[in-house]
């Protein structure tokens, strides 16, 4: 059934009019026929999902053939804001959503700056786009008005010229009257580990979006038209003063993220030895790029639409620039350091003395911008052998640009360096590029081939697929740094850390800290108030970083308030757990749900709903063929102790491992394949696509290890169902090729006519094997 | 008419930055426009900078200030004037 056989299906179940206070449209966009289409969600989403990251599920799930390649123009891309996005301090934020052609999982990026709210205040809450455009296309949105224009004079144009051009071509503003969710020339030329770009720095990043968004020919998204004034509702207004309060009274916001943003992070990893050096080879790397060092190039910070951080740090390298915004707001943070205090007081006194890449007093482009983000200095710093900040800052800049996702690109290039280093691959793979460590001159260079897939920028630009490509051989695997085929999300080693060690392994989207990373495990006031912890965490956790007990409720726990975080547009460092325990919480958002839907939220309710998302999350994952087997982590963790630091000799014991990951998935209410168990699984199948039948097996079968399997995809008989049992269960296929297993439905044995018996949903189904005989 | 900063305000300080007059000030509690020098960032931008930014929209019209299109450009215009001397 192609995609638009399952619109017409889905679009049956939706509405014309919004169905509660403030709900925004979905708009379908069809880019091959230029057709747009709107309506309005169930309220059952909303109860359920929520909007953004959960409701774009919902559509997902509902739309998504599995079969089909991630590239194909039939698997669509969805944007979606939160439902409290552009009416909550920091709630700022929306996700992408689709198959992800750079992982085995779903995509699913989250992004700031001003797009999403954009979205929302022209009345669009999601955006669903599909088929292949004839000829590059930038869809235009003015509230109403929706309009195909041709992109072709922005074709070729990366992330700075893109929005420059579009300004000029439609006499506007980016960030006053327009927003632009784009591509650059790494979207088009579909570089697996390329983003959308939503500003000068603001990236979809994680899954490979850039390059989904390329298959479909669509060069960008524009919003036109400033946001009109939509003041909150008078109960909202004043809560968000509580929650904005909250927000910029929280140490860490505070002292660190509007100084000088997420760099702060390297200086604790570091000193712990926990920062993944050398492709994870190593863990210790330079002082060089702790975050004081970068204070000569700092002219102040950014931020996003209505947020009241502003942790976007710039740089600007460029004689006469100003700088030494956030200049030694670190120091004394004893917080900071909290395995060696000492370090808080440690400053350097870098001074700026850069003149230009080659050091001639030339100056580029790329000598400012916006960030590094700490991913990028840790990606772009120990991970590949660089020490000098002033050539981190450039190769940020040119990630910005280049709309290259700093996380998977990175690791890409790490990890082909370390099979340069091991002999496994040559300067014949490589097209006579020295990829040896810390090469600057060469990572910029192969930063540019990578965008144009030319030479051995083509293989960077398969990431982390490169062995199924037949760029590498299959030993290289042994090296890869990745989860469900997703590079490793942030510079963090987790081999200390077992609940980010756990994070990792069960996220849904790959290896990725954004979705349940315990980042308090390594606050010292927290472990050592036994009491408060349990209480954070609803389940008693061990206070040592590196036990594995108890570590599943912490996972779990952070997981739940990191989905409904972003199924309500919240930015994770400002949601509670993420960065601190006094930061907004679940009842904050609560709180605000209520008084601008007009429907009644609690938290214990949106508990529920951030684990149901994650369920759905992971019943899509089951559709693409991960299971149990795929929740882990890399070989060297498991086989690799570490060799430096305060836990020399620690690495991932695969029994204790295996212990957690199956008390987590208990708590979670997953069986042993990591889906949703049957109770719940058809609980979230009837919520998602209106249609659920239990089926009952024989005995346990592959993929189906409780002996029962959900059929979600509507059917219409018991020939359909059996296609659609064999469908969900492809693994399990000899089994019940099994003719002698006969069918039974609502406890009546069918014994002939299985295409003219109806099934609906809600009937019980067995497959029960009959005994011949006289 | 000039803008003030009412009690919604949280004091997070991303206004000062976005103020191409410099017509505000920082306050324990609340911060506050100076309508003598407030033109609603008429010469500088479309859009009122401080009302884009608040993230708690705090920064409404004042009242008890209020001009016309015209007199906020005249007023930069003597701001500007009065920098430049």
């Amino acid at each position: 059934m192609g995609i638009r056989e399952k619109l017409e299906r889905l679009v049956a179940r939706m509405h014309d009019t919004p169905q509660y206070n403030s709900q925004g449209a979905v708009l379908f966009v069809d880019l091959e026929q230029k057709k747009t289409l709107k309506k309005y969600l169930p309220l059952e989403v909303l109860k359920n999902f929520l909007g953004g990251r959960g409701a774009n599920m919902w559509l997902l799930y509902n739309l998504v053939e599995e079969e089909r390649d991630a590239l194909d123009p039939e698997i669509p891309l969805i944007f979606g804001s939160g439902v409290l996005t552009s009416s909550m301090p920091s709630a700022t934020r929306g996700n992408i959503t689709s198959k992800s052609p750079d992982s085995y999982a779903i995509l699913d990026a989250n992004a700031g700056d001003y797009f999403p709210s954009f979205l929302r205040c022209h009345g669009y809450d999601h955006v669903v786009l599909y088929g292949r455009a004839a000829e590059w296309t930038l869809l235009k949105i003015a509230y109403e008005a929706v309009e195909f224009v041709d992109a072709a004079p922005y074709v070729g144009l990366d992330n700075l010229d893109m929005a420059a051009a579009v300004e000029r071509d439609f006499d506007c503003v980016e960030r006053e009257d327009m927003a632009l969710a784009r591509i650059t020339t790494s979207g088009e030329n579909q570089v697996l580990c390329s983003g959308i770009m939503g500003g000068i720095k603001a990236i979809w990043a994680r899954g490979g979006g850039g390059a989904k968004m390329g298959s479909l020919k669509l060069k960008g998204i524009m919003i036109h038209g400033a946001p009109k004034d939509l003041q909150p509702v008078q109960p909202m207004a004043k809560y968000n003063k509580v929650i904005g309060k909250k927000i910029i009274g929280t140490s860490v916001i505070k002292n660190a993220l509007k100084m000088v943003g997420t760099p702060f992070l390297y200086k604790p990893s570091r000193v712990l030895c926990a920062l993944g050096t050398k492709n994870n080879q190593q863990t210790s790397w330079k002082p060089t790029l702790d975050a004081d060092n970068f204070d000569p190039y700092r002219p102040g910070m950014d931020g996003c639409y209505l947020c009241p951080v502003h942790c976007r740090n710039q740089n600007d390298m460029t004689p006469g620039a100003e700088s030494g915004w956030g200049a030694a707001a670190l120091k004394g943070l004893s917080g900071n350091a909290s395995y060696d205090k000492a370090q808080a007081e440690v400053e350097h006194g870098k001074q700026r003395t850069y003149n230009g890449i080659h050091n001639d007093g030339k100056f580029d482009q790329y000598d400012k911008g916006d960030g590094p983000e700490y991913v990028t200095v840790g990606k772009f710093g120990p991970m590949i052998g660089i020490a000098e900040p002033e050539q981190v800052l450039r190769l940020n800049n040119i990630l910005n640009d280049l709309g290259l996702d700093s996380a998977s690109t990175g690791s890409a290039i790490a990890w082909a360096m370390e099979l340069y280093q091991r002999g496994i691959i040559t300067q014949k793979e490589t097209g006579g590029l020295d990829l040896t460590w810390g090469n600057y001159e060469l990572i910029e260079k192969l930063l540019f081939m990578t965008a144009k897939r030319e030479g051995f920028g083509d293989t960077i630009a398969d990431s982390a697929r490169a062995v199924e490509r037949g760029k590498y051989p299959k030993e290289a695997l042994d090296y890869r740094m990745a989860v469900k085929g997703l590079f490793q999300s942030d510079p963090h080693d987790s081999r200390i850390l077992k609940a980010f060690a756990l994070g990792l392994s069960v996220a849904t989207r790959g290896m990725d800290h954004l979705r349940n990373r315990v980042t308090l495990e390594i606050n010292a006031r927290i472990n050592d108030d036994p009491a408060f912890k349990t209480a954070l965490y609803k389940g008693t956790v061990s206070a040592q970083p590196n036990s594995y007990e108890g570590k599943e409720y912490a996972v779990r726990k952070c997981e739940n308030n990191y989905a409904v975080g972003d199924s309500v547009g919240m930015c994770r460092f400002n949601t509670k757990l993420f960065n601190s325990p006094t930061l907004p919480d679940l009842n904050d958002f609560a709180t605000q749900l209520t008084s601008l839907t007009g429907q009644t939220f609690v938290e214990e309710e949106l508990d529920e709903i951030g684990r149901n998302v994650t369920g759905i999350e992971r019943m899509l994952n089951f559709r693409f063929g991960l299971r149990a087997r795929d929740d882990t982590l890399p070989r060297r963790w498991f086989e690799e102790a570490l060799t430096e630091g305060p836990f020399a000799g620690e690495k991932i014991e695969r029994k204790e491992f295996d212990g957690m990951k199956a008390r987590f998935y208990t708590l979670t209410g997953l069986n042993a394949e990591g889906a949703p168990a049957i109770e719940w699984h058809e609980k979230l199948s009837r919520l998602t696509t209106g249609f659920a039948v239990r089926v009952e097996l024989p005995r346990p079968l592959p993929g189906a290890p409780e002996k029962s399997v959900i059929i979600d995809e509507p059917v219409a008989d018991v020939s359909a169902l059996r296609r659609a049992i064999q469908h969900k269960l492809p693994e399990a296929a000899a089994d019940l090729a099994d003719k002698s297993w006969n069918v039974a439905v609502n406890g009546e044995m069918v014994l002939s006519g299985e295409a003219s018996t109806r099934i609906a949903s809600g009937d019980r189904v067995t497959l029960v094997p009959i005994i011949a005989g006289g | 008419m000039a803008l003030l900063i009412n009690d919604l305000c949280i004091a997070c300080d991303v206004c000062l930055a976005a103020c191409p007059n410099k017509a505000i000030t920082a306050g324990e509690d609340i911060f506050t426009i100076d309508p003598d020098l407030c033109t609603e960032c008429v010469g500088h931008h479309a859009v009122s900078q401080c009302v884009k930014v608040c993230p708690v929209r705090a920064c409404v019209p004042d009242p008890d200030h209020q001009e016309s299109k015209d007199e906020l450009q005249a007023k930069y215009e003597r701001l500007k004037a009065l920098k430049a001397a």
